[in-house]
């Protein structure tokens, strides 16, 4: 074989590799939620959105260049309907695995189409590949050439490992309610970061939680109290039946999810108190951009080391 | 008023703090990490992660790491040496990368035995 031949081998069989530990990497990802108990549908959407945007693509690529060589130079025919089944099985199952609202049942279905890729791309190292490289009329440099060709449409933009866009606008959207904050505006870039928290805090917790803790910085610079809120105080003197709700011992970055998952089950009308070691000045500008005029909240007692907060759901 | 990052950091260089910044402003510099004045929220999630207490709010520096707190600033307001320009507010540490430069403060540190 020529060097750029064995270059090219190399080459295919380290973007197998990248494409199985991406896959192997987001089913784990699946799994974890299924574990932990989190939704799982962030993870699959990850997961089905990698399968759609670089494993399919990259099947579609070999079935029109590396297939038919094989097809057409080896005795492997056969084995090549089975292996453009399995491309058609990948598919079928990512479109299935979207639908699944069981999480075990999805980090099931991602390990498996891991599982499946894994055994797949391996057939094409190990058995496909070396019978045209033993054949030793095709160019395997000018194959792969012909694939980069065929994925140009489907990957415009081919960005660099772990290029994360959506973090990266995050990051200077907070650095610009840093520049802002400074510059006098803290209540607004409380109320932008409080913003971007509540449009990520689904689809992407990770990003949520680096939000929450610029929000703790940001909020250090805005006098009294904060936000200018649309909350209703309640004055009907019913905080004895409330439950407390203690984040002291939770780590930081678990706090603000425990809290709006208490907040989420109130019924209309009741409330909890929100025990806590700092003023929840960042919390409030999440309530204000997320539950505007429906949450109410009373401070109980504000420091210097405990601060008790009654959030309320207001009746409807 | 930022984070500012001593000389407890120098030949170190954990790095931990750098996962916890939300926006991004510790950079990495030959033999220590630098916080842009310019770019920190005072968030204070760098501090509790330093593995040598390196990390200080800007009023609580104790007296001997006074130097540090203008020494990060001028990591990115004067240029390195080797550099025409300085680095000023690059926004966003990963995408700079290390700089592999350091001020001369850090420069001139001795070098810190650091265990095999």
């Amino acid at each position: 074989m020529t060097t750029t031949g064995t270059a090219a081998y190399e080459a295919i069989r380290a973007h197998h590799r990248a494409l199985g530990d991406g896959l192997t990497e987001r089913a784990n990802a699946v799994f974890r939620a299924a574990v932990d108990g989190r939704p799982h549908e962030p993870a699959v959407a990850d997961f089905v959105a990698y399968v759609g945007e670089e494993i399919l693509p990259h099947a579609a690529a070999e079935e029109k260049t590396i297939y038919p060589a094989v097809v057409a130079r080896t005795h492997l025919g056969n084995l090549i309907g089975e292996m453009i089944t399995e491309h058609a099985s990948l598919s079928m199952s990512a479109a299935r695995l979207a639908t699944l609202t069981d999480g075990v049942a999805a980090a099931e279905q991602a390990q498996e189409i891991a599982e499946l890729f894994g055994s797949h791309a391996a057939k094409e190292n190990d058995v496909l590949l070396p019978a045209l490289i033993a054949d030793g009329t095709v160019d395997l440099a000018e194959l792969l050439g012909q694939m980069h060709r065929n994925l140009e449409p489907a990957a415009p933009a081919s960005q660099g490992n772990g290029a994360d866009p959506q973090a990266a606008v995050l990051t200077l959207l907070l650095q610009a309610t840093g520049a802002l904050a400074r510059a006098g505006a803290a209540d607004l870039a409380c109320r932008i970061a409080a913003s971007a928290w509540a449009t990520v805090h689904e689809s992407r917790p990770d990003l949520a939680t680096k939000v929450t803790t610029a929000l703790h910085g940001l909020t250090r610079r805005v006098d009294g109290a904060a936000p200018e809120e649309s909350a209703h105080h309640c004055d009907c003197g019913h905080e004895a039946a409330d439950l407390e709700l203690d984040v002291r011992e939770l780590r930081p970055a678990q706090r603000h999810e425990a809290i709006f998952h208490a907040y989420i089950d109130l019924a209309p009308g009741t409330g909890f108190v929100l025990v806590n070691d700092h003023d929840p000045k960042p919390l409030r500008y999440q309530f204000e951009a997320q539950c505007a005029g429906d949450y109410s909240w009373d401070y109980l007692e504000a420091g210097p080391k405990v601060w008790r907060v009654r959030v309320g759901r207001t009746l409807a | 008023m930022t984070y500012v990052i001593g000389e407890p950091c120098v030949d170190i260089m954990d790095r931990a703090c750098v996962d916890e910044c939300p926006v991004d402003c510790i950079y990495e510099g030959e033999r220590s990490l630098y916080i842009n004045p310019d770019e920190c929220v005072d968030c204070g999630a760098c501090e509790p992660v330093c593995p040598v207490e390196a990390i200080y709010y800007e009023d609580d520096l104790p007296d001997s790491l006074q130097p540090y707190k203008d020494d990060n600033a001028r990591f990115f307001s004067d240029p390195l040496p080797g550099r025409a320009q300085p680095l000023g507010s690059p926004g966003g540490a990963a995408k700079l990368g290390p700089v592999g430069a350091d001020t001369e403060l850090v420069a001139a540190h001795p070098k810190r035995q650091t265990a095999p």
